[in-house]
């Protein structure tokens, strides 16, 4: 049996970071067509121009578990462990399912350029990604490649893009963004 | 342990007390409103808490209606080092989640297994009891159920509009019967320390009022 996760396991500095004056958490439970970039991004293009807000004024945890967890991982974990697949994202450039994250990418004719993690990260966006997640994937994946899970976790972990926080559940990390003054909205 | 799942005053008493005409009292539009010193308010009160937090669930979702905010509870432990007496989780039961904050009679009487797709692990059957309500060992879902969240602290509330839509549902399926009789069975069927809320809408908006986080779960 794995020992209990203890607090020291995680960073919490990004609830520290919650002090923007328009700030949210968005408990993203849908991939879809990149739905909690979109969302995202219109959240920021609607305080900025709608109400006003500058370009220090916005805030939004994305929490991510279920299906778009995949948004986390650099390009190498995309290729290595088929995330495109299990995503079923393809990739313009070949009509397949991509090998890269093209969640991530802010190249020229890529399909999320505009709305992709780094530029929505310059933007004031904070990427969580799940322990419970975590757990599961690593086990999945682990097998799968006769791995132990401490190493595929080790290489998981690794493989997030820069920025990405690991919380020890989505469900505890809304609750304390919202401690911290977020709105919560589910994207669903 | 005081029975919270009725209001304080009895509805019908209170309407006859107004003397009101009470013909066709489960229906919504034909029935006179319920006063706020009709319902028992004192989850909302009690929300005191440092980390509380409310999960809006309309299913029983596989068993997240109460396994999610476990995942909550134990993060909030191990994660984030909180102490258990200062965590307070509020479980807002509506939509077809409704009979999990019901006795065994009910679930017997209306084959409510069927309706949360519950099994009996005893009979391998259908649910003909509220398997989730049990704490004991051996219980099928112990660390998550009922009992198990009572004993934690956590308010466990039950919608009333849900559950005037359900008796008005029920009703057609049992020959004489009546919207208002089955309300009146269901509301007894309501276990101990259920809190039944005017509307789950409006609960979840004056929790967040009282500075509780807001999930939506199950």
């Amino acid at each position: 049996m794995s020992r209990r996760d203890d607090p020291s396991d995680f960073d919490h500095r990004w609830l520290d970071t919650l002090t923007a004056k328009h700030r949210a958490v968005f408990d993203t439970q849908v991939l879809g067509e990149g739905v909690p970039l979109a969302r995202t991004a219109n959240f920021f293009a609607a305080c900025r121009d709608g109400y006003g807000a500058g370009p220090r004024d916005m805030q939004v945890a994305l929490a991510l578990h279920a299906s778009p967890m995949v948004i986390a991982f650099n390009d190498a974990a995309w290729e290595k462990y088929a995330f495109g697949e299990r995503a079923r994202a393809n990739d313009p450039r070949t009509g397949k399912p991509a090998t890269r994250n093209i969640f991530a990418s802010e190249a020229a004719g890529d399909p999320y350029a505009a709305i992709a993690v780094p530029a929505l990260q310059r933007q004031g966006a904070i990427l969580l990604f799940c322990n419970n997640v975590m757990r599961n994937l690593a086990s999945s994946l682990a097998r799968r490649r006769n791995e132990t899970v401490d190493v595929t976790r080790a290489d998981l972990i690794a493989s997030f893009l820069p920025g990405v926080v690991l919380v020890p559940a989505v469900v505890a990390a809304t609750a304390m963004a919202q401690e911290r003054g977020c709105a919560y909205e589910l994207i669903k | 342990m005081a029975d919270r799942s009725l209001p304080r005053r009895d509805f019908l008493g209170a309407v006859a007390l107004t003397g009101a005409v009470l013909t066709r009292p489960a229906l919504a539009a034909a029935t006179p409103a319920a006063g706020p010193g009709d319902w028992d308010h004192r989850w909302l009160d009690g929300l005191t808490r440092k980390h509380r937090t409310f999960f809006d669930t309309k299913s029983w979702g596989g068993g997240e209606a109460f396994g999610y905010p476990k995942r909550y509870y134990d993060a909030m432990v191990d994660g984030y080092g909180a102490k258990p007496a200062d965590i307070q989780v509020v479980i807002g039961l509506h939509g077809t989640a409704w009979p999990l904050a019901l006795g065994d009679e009910a679930w017997a009487a209306w084959q409510l297994g069927e309706v949360t797709g519950l099994n009996d692990p005893a009979t391998q059957a259908r649910a003909l009891r509220n398997v989730t309500r049990s704490d004991e060992a051996g219980a099928p879902f112990a660390q998550t159920s009922l009992v198990a969240w009572q004993k934690r602290g956590a308010s466990i509330l039950l919608c009333n509009n849900t559950l005037r839509r359900i008796s008005r549902e029920l009703s057609a399926k049992r020959e004489g019967s009546t919207a208002d009789a089955v309300y009146d069975e269901l509301r007894k069927a309501i276990l101990p320390g259920v809190t039944l809320v005017p509307a789950m809408v409006a609960a979840i908006a004056l929790a967040q009022a009282k500075g509780a986080s807001y999930v939506v779960s199950g």
